[in-house]
């Protein structure tokens, strides 16, 4: 939800907090609902906004779409750090399922199917074989799970051969992790984080506009170059425009790059939300 | 998210509450100030009533004539002999969100939260008392400095900001205590058609070298002189605490009166020739952003210092002046007796000024929705949010800005 009022807690580049509102209990540290910052909320700077809002001797921010995130609590801390990638969490739960093969010659009839794998637990589809012994319409979700990393099997065998299907997790683009996590889809960038936020707390990251970004490498005179993170810490590397379009790519680079330096670019990720 | 004490409560806490006083809460960030409250009390009031700007008529020229022989015939023609300067309203908002779920506006509607005998503190009165205090300290920081924009002479853009003093007290010629020279004040050249009319030259107490000098009684009696001379009467003083210091230890020095009499309630004053100086934390200085929040970043919560009206404040920093000419020449000191040197880097130190507090001008808005008025907007579809906005139309300026004068580069 874009805000154009809201509580801040703290300066955006110094947000670390235990709660999405920045309030909490003292005694339970349970989340106290006061001054209207829930999580998702996002709000759009132009540059002397985002310096206000910035701790300007760590870092000054520019103009651009800042939000309100819940970073995994299984995220590398080293790599939720200033200017380094954010993606969105793989999803933990499911939320639907496809027929990859409906099989054949099974016994007609309507089966729950615990999936298996995916480092999670309690997922289950339900499906239907129908009169001709195969799957012909998509599994209903009986039970969602949870605590999955990948996206858990589903194989039915009542009898002939067996049908597969497609688990399709939920996508929380709210929650985001580091770019070392397994499962991370990371043709889908989601943002760069503003400041180390511990694993399991809430804080913003910047998904538009004119971003700092962590490079790993120098490039000189790098400027219009593209900005592509490397997945093992999230730092990112200016590769020559010419070259093919990189999926990964996060933005086009607005400085030089030099090794563990921060360079500005104007982020080029997809929108996720309003 | 850590893991709570278990047992929740030990037993003192879970059978004693802490001892608390209800409804005080300490200000460990807001100064009182001197500055626009002796304005007010000398009667500088003159409310706003609208229009599309503030014109100020002055006469700036003379009609001829001269000692003549009897029967003599003479040219007669008249030549204009007044103009006018011209300001608009400068216009100031704190603003803040309100979240009836957590505060009530006094309507006793919300506040969810806030509220009952559980409250110690009226959240949403500190909040509202802070907003009034955010555009005071404004206010009052914008009145020392000026409200132009860039144009030769002048580096910082502040067209949204007061007209303050620093462009009312200024020649054209000479660097202001921050650096800039005013060519212009509402809106009318210096020095041209009009000539000194609306000239104050600042008086310099550093060394020739840019270092800060010392403050003395003759150094007083010249800034009350260049006040005098021009038909004014200077009655009020304003300097930082610093400044105030400096100006106690010198005339004490000197042996002289410096007894800190309480001029008013509120502020410290000392009387120099008639000229009540007082002692003003937020008025221009070098010194005083160590010792109250002015400069910089002075905390991570990152709202935890006092600005103006451009997220600026009053202290002073170092400039270079300008190369000074004289007839097409170059000379090593501003030719107009300020004693600034050419071309020196500048320690402004710290700031007196004198003036009559009735030549200025406070033009607040007689439209109550604009005299520290608040509009509130819901937001669409959001169950408790609101915006608070505390808005206020005004301007502070001087038509006769030759009353006054400003000196500068001294230290304690």
């Amino acid at each position: 939800m874009q805000k154009i009022f809201d509580f801040l807690p703290t300066p955006l580049n110094v947000a670390n907090d235990i709660s999405p509102s920045g309030f909490y209990n003292a005694r339970t540290f349970q989340q106290t609902n006061a001054g209207g910052l829930v999580l998702g909320d996002y709000i759009d700077l132009d540059d002397a906004e985002a310096a206000n809002q910035s701790v300007t001797s760590f870092a000054t921010l520019y103009q651009g779409r800042y939000r309100r995130v819940h970073v995994s609590a299984g995220a590398t801390a080293a790599n939720v750090a200033r200017g380094k990638a954010a993606y969105v969490q793989p999803g933990s739960a499911l939320i639907g399922a496809l027929v990859v093969t409906p099989g054949t010659g099974q016994t007609p009839g309507f089966y729950q199917v615990a999936g298996t794998g995916g480092g999670g637990t309690g997922a289950i589809v339900g499906v239907i074989v129908g009169a001709a012994g195969t799957v012909t319409t998509p599994p209903i979700v009986v039970a969602q799970g949870s605590g999955y990393t990948t996206a858990p099997t589903f194989t039915l065998v009542a009898g002939g051969t067996a049908a597969t299907f497609q688990a399709q997790m939920a996508v929380n683009s709210y929650v985001v992790t580091s770019s070392d996590v397994t499962g991370v889809n990371l043709s889908a960038g989601r943002g760069v984080f503003l400041n180390s936020v511990t694993p399991g707390n809430y804080g913003w990251i910047q998904e538009n506009g004119i971003a700092s970004f962590l490079s790993a490498t120098t490039v000189a005179t790098s400027s219009g170059f593209i900005l592509t993170p490397g997945f093992a810490a999230g730092t990112f590397t200016a590769t020559a425009a010419s070259a093919a379009p990189l999926a990964t790519a996060f933005g086009i680079a607005l400085d030089s790059a030099a090794v563990n330096g921060y360079i500005r670019g104007v982020m080029t990720l997809p929108v996720w939300n309003g | 998210m850590p893991t709570p004490n278990d047992p929740l409560y030990n037993e003192i806490d879970a059978s004693t509450l802490e001892s608390v006083r209800k409804n005080t809460i300490f200000n460990n960030f807001f100064v009182q100030t001197a500055f626009q409250a002796k304005l007010r009390a000398g009667g500088a009031l003159d409310p706003f009533l609208g229009g599309s700007a503030m014109m100020e008529p002055f006469i700036y020229g003379r009609v001829q004539g001269q000692a003549v022989r009897p029967g003599q015939s003479v040219t007669i023609v008249r030549n204009p002999v007044n103009t006018g300067m011209n300001w608009q309203e400068k216009a100031y908002v704190a603003w803040f969100p309100y979240d009836d779920w957590e505060l009530d506006d006094g309507s006793g509607q919300g506040g969810v939260i806030n509220s009952g005998e559980a409250r110690i503190i009226n959240l949403y009165q500190v909040i509202m008392e802070n907003s009034i205090e955010v555009i005071e300290t404004m206010l009052e920081m914008d009145s020392y400095r000026h409200g132009q924009a860039p144009t030769a002479g002048v580096t910082d853009n502040r067209i949204l900001n007061s007209n303050g003093v620093d462009e009312a007290f200024n020649n054209g010629i000479d660097p202001s205590p921050y650096g800039n020279v005013y060519q212009y004040y509402g809106g009318q050249l210096r020095n041209g058609v009009v000539g000194k009319a609306l000239n104050s030259t600042p008086l310099y107490l550093g060394t020739p070298t840019g270092g800060t000098g010392q403050i003395d009684f003759n150094a007083l009696m010249q800034l009350w002189a260049q006040c005098k001379i021009t038909g004014g009467e200077p009655d009020l003083g304003i300097t930082n605490v610093f400044g105030f210091v400096a100006i106690a230890n010198a005339l004490d020095a000197q042996r002289r009166d410096i007894s800190n009499t309480k001029h008013d309630i509120r502020f410290d004053g000392l009387n120099f020739n008639g000229v009540d100086i007082y002692a003003s934390p937020l008025a221009p200085s070098s010194q005083a952003q160590n010792y109250i929040p002015l400069a910089g970043r002075n905390g991570t919560a990152g709202n935890n210092t006092l600005t103006d009206g451009s997220g600026v404040s009053t202290q002073l920093l170092p400039f270079t002046s300008p190369q000074f000419t004289q007839n097409g020449a170059n000379v090593p000191f501003s030719p107009t007796g300020s004693g600034i040197p050419s071309n020196t880097i500048i320690q402004p130190g710290e700031y007196l000024m004198f003036t009559q507090a009735s030549d200025f001008k406070l033009r607040p808005t007689d439209k109550p929705g604009w005299n520290f008025g608040i509009r509130k907007t819901q937001m669409p579809n959001n169950v408790s949010l609101d915006a608070v906005m505390i808005r206020l139309g005004t301007n502070l300026y001087n038509p006769m800005p030759r009353h006054g004068a400003i000196a500068y580069g001294f230290s304690k």
